[in-house]
């Protein structure tokens, strides 16, 4: 079980793989507006936070994400149970 | 098979669809091993599903609908994620006399409101007295039902709680509909397309007869979506129809781990998949070099092709890159079809490779001639263009001007087919349908394309070709050059022409700009305006979007006109902003 510190530390290191000019993100930084993210980065992001937490984020969770908050939310419930 | 999905060959002799409607087909199957099977986004088998098995879960299933009391012919909506509930669902509403409609699972980041608006959209026109979705997407199904007239929106245990009926089933005959497929028209206005039993038994046939060739060997591997008509007829009815094993992962799964794809072939022995050029070219790119000793890609021997405009390069980089691992770029199969036509129209020769046409550019847009040149000598702007092959038997194709005069070979024109893979029309859109499908059976396709040797060459869509100064422009021509711009890629851009104050036409390309810093945007635009001046001898306005801006259709593919409609209205807003901030001035 990991802090929400952490997963935010772990967000914005997948996303500076994707994308290096990516610099400091917070919970209020939205993916795709801030960070002009597109739907192959995103799941690219998915894909390495998957194999770092081993779980798998049900699709359907992702339709009501716009923030690194919110990601961190549904990383928290999806591995507390 | 060393993951224990069901067999690759049995004793059942092979029959090519051959079958009077879908139900037909899955019971012939039903007395064979073969069948679907289900892999999780770490490839590995979670669901062994034999048509054996299938048919008779699918008829337990049709007695709890039927019981339900709609109506013969009532629409079901299936919100069909690759899963086993799909394809049961699917079947028991052939069983039950109901007419299934596929459609979208695919839900974007921060894209629950627009899902649920286009699952809305999707329902209102298909009408449906039923309504199913898998755990994930019930929630939001049910959200885009509320107010609507569906008797039963619910998940599958729903549904398998009802109670049977005891009549005997009486499944959907040979001139009823097989199902409802919304792929063709925008999200917007979508339009579902009648496909009748008959109609797709025949394009089965063509399918896996004529351009696959099935045979007793064969074994499919597939990550398309259901909902979509390539992956729905031709990688879950068209495997099934034949009596061959089907190996499948989620398209999200793909799109997440595209080596997936690579890895079941390898491990499964699969021989047919069939694939956008996308797909092929997000493999190319992940691949890594020590794949290579491991996989083996030897028995793949039909690689299908197939989408508006194929771009040779994608297909190259796949086949250099995967080489070593014993893939024959001779298993490339291009084809051309779409949802109008069950599926497939044409498919290229077997162990071919793809065939390119390179033609005069400058003569294709004024003249409409395409003329043969050989790239490497003469120094001419070129077109590269995919052989599409042959259309299947019985379905005629021609090629007819403006005027509707049936034109030679080597000319362009828009491409006509009739026969009995045609759809009966788009359901409740009688005006629409007579705009495309004439009483004798002639479907306009709406594309651009010419013939040589017999084989159908696709150059572009009819409604989206661009004419500036009588000048034929493709917009797929402006929307290469913006991806040859190192911050685009593919998909990015979408070209299309307006029509001035004065009347004239001008080009347009909106492209999507992942860059804040305006100095970058202005000098990307300025690079773009330049290069189509040179390449094209034409202005283009450049309109750079946030990522995500460009609209789609519900197969995913980009809409030009939907592009259009979003340019205008936002030069609209502009110029009142204008105005208003005129008048300020003036004030």
């Amino acid at each position: 079980m990991k802090n929400d510190f952490d997963l935010l530390a772990l967000i914005q290191r997948e996303l500076q793989q994707i994308k290096p000019e990516i610099q400091t993100i917070t919970a209020d930084t939205d993916l795709v507006a801030d960070l002009s993210l597109d739907s192959v980065q995103v799941l690219e992001m998915c894909t390495a936070i998957e194999d770092e937490l081993d779980v798998s984020i049900p699709v359907n969770r992702l339709g009501d994400v716009r923030t690194a908050g919110q990601l961190i939310a549904v990383l928290q419930d999806i591995t507390s149970t | 098979m060393a993951n224990n999905g069901t067999p690759t060959t049995h004793s059942l002799p092979l029959c090519a669809a051959r079958f009077p409607t879908l139900a037909a087909a899955l019971e012939y199957a039903s007395r064979g091993e073969t069948g679907y099977n289900f892999y999780n986004g770490r490839g590995q088998l979670y669901c062994k599903l034999p048509y054996s098995e299938l048919y008779a879960q699918a008829q337990e299933l049709a007695s709890r609908l039927v019981d339900l009391g709609v109506e013969r012919g009532s629409r079901m909506v299936l919100v069909a994620e690759t899963c086993p509930d799909f394809v049961r669902f699917f079947y028991a509403c052939q069983f039950a006399g109901i007419v299934p409609v596929p459609v979208p699972a695919a839900v974007h980041l921060g894209g629950r409101e627009a899902y649920i608006q286009q699952l809305r959209k999707l329902i209102q026109s298909a009408k449906p007295e039923l309504a199913m979705a898998p755990a994930d997407y019930l929630e939001m199904l049910e959200t885009a039902c509320e107010g609507l007239p569906v008797q039963h929106v619910g998940g599958a245990e729903y549904f398998d709680q009802q109670s049977q009926n005891s009549q005997p089933l009486e499944p959907l005959g040979a001139h009823e509909l097989a199902y409802l497929q919304y792929t063709s028209g925008s999200t917007r206005f979508p339009r579902g397309v009648m496909i009748k039993q008959k109609a797709v038994m025949h394009n089965l046939n063509g399918i896996l007869q004529h351009g696959q060739e099935m045979n007793e060997n064969d074994r499919c591997v597939s990550w398309l979506p259901y909902y979509h008509d390539m992956g729905l007829v031709g990688l879950v009815l068209a495997p099934m129809a034949s009596q061959r094993s089907v190996d499948y992962i989620g398209t999200r799964d793909f799109a997440m781990r595209p080596r997936l794809w690579l890895n079941l072939m390898s491990e499964t022995g699969g021989t047919v998949s069939f694939s956008p050029p996308f797909g092929y070219e997000l493999c190319a790119r992940r691949v890594r070099p020590s794949d290579l000793e491991r996989l083996d890609l030897s028995a793949w021997r039909v690689a299908g092709v197939g989408a508006e405009t194929i771009r040779p390069s994608s297909l190259s980089n796949f086949a250099n890159a995967l080489q070593e691992a014993g893939f024959d770029r001779r298993a490339f199969l291009a084809c051309y079809g779409m949802a109008e036509t069950s599926l497939a129209i044409s498919f290229a020769p077997l162990e071919r490779d793809v065939h390119i046409e390179y033609v005069d550019a400058d003569r294709l847009g004024h003249e409409g001639i395409a003329v043969t040149v050989d790239p490497m000598i003469e120094d001419r702007r070129v077109n590269r263009f995919v052989r599409c092959g042959k259309s299947i038997p019985d379905l005629d194709m021609e090629i007819r001007d403006t005027d509707g005069d049936v034109v030679p070979e080597k000319q362009c024109g828009t491409i006509f087919v009739r026969g009995p893979s045609v759809m009966s029309g788009y359901f409740n859109e009688p005006e629409i349908t007579a705009e495309v499908l004439s009483e004798d059976g002639w479907l306009n396709t709406g594309d651009m394309g010419y013939l040589v040797d017999g084989e159908i060459i696709i150059t572009g869509r009819q409604k989206d070709m661009i004419i500036i100064n009588g000048r034929n422009i493709w917009p797929q021509d402006l929307e290469f050059l913006a991806e040859c711009q190192p911050e685009v890629r593919p998909e990015d851009a979408s070209a299309f022409s307006v029509t001035d104050d004065e009347g004239q036409e001008v080009a347009v390309m909106v492209v999507q700009c992942r860059q804040a810093d305006p100095a970058v945007r202005r000098d990307l635009a300025e690079r773009l305006r330049a290069s189509v001046q040179a390449e094209m001898g034409i202005d283009c306005r450049i309109d750079l979007v946030p990522p995500h801006t460009l609209p789609r259709t519900s197969s995913g593919k980009l809409s030009r006109s939907g592009a259009k409609k979003d340019y205008l209205q936002r030069l609209d807003i502009k110029r009142v902003v204008d105005k208003s901030s005129a008048k300020r001035v003036a004030a």
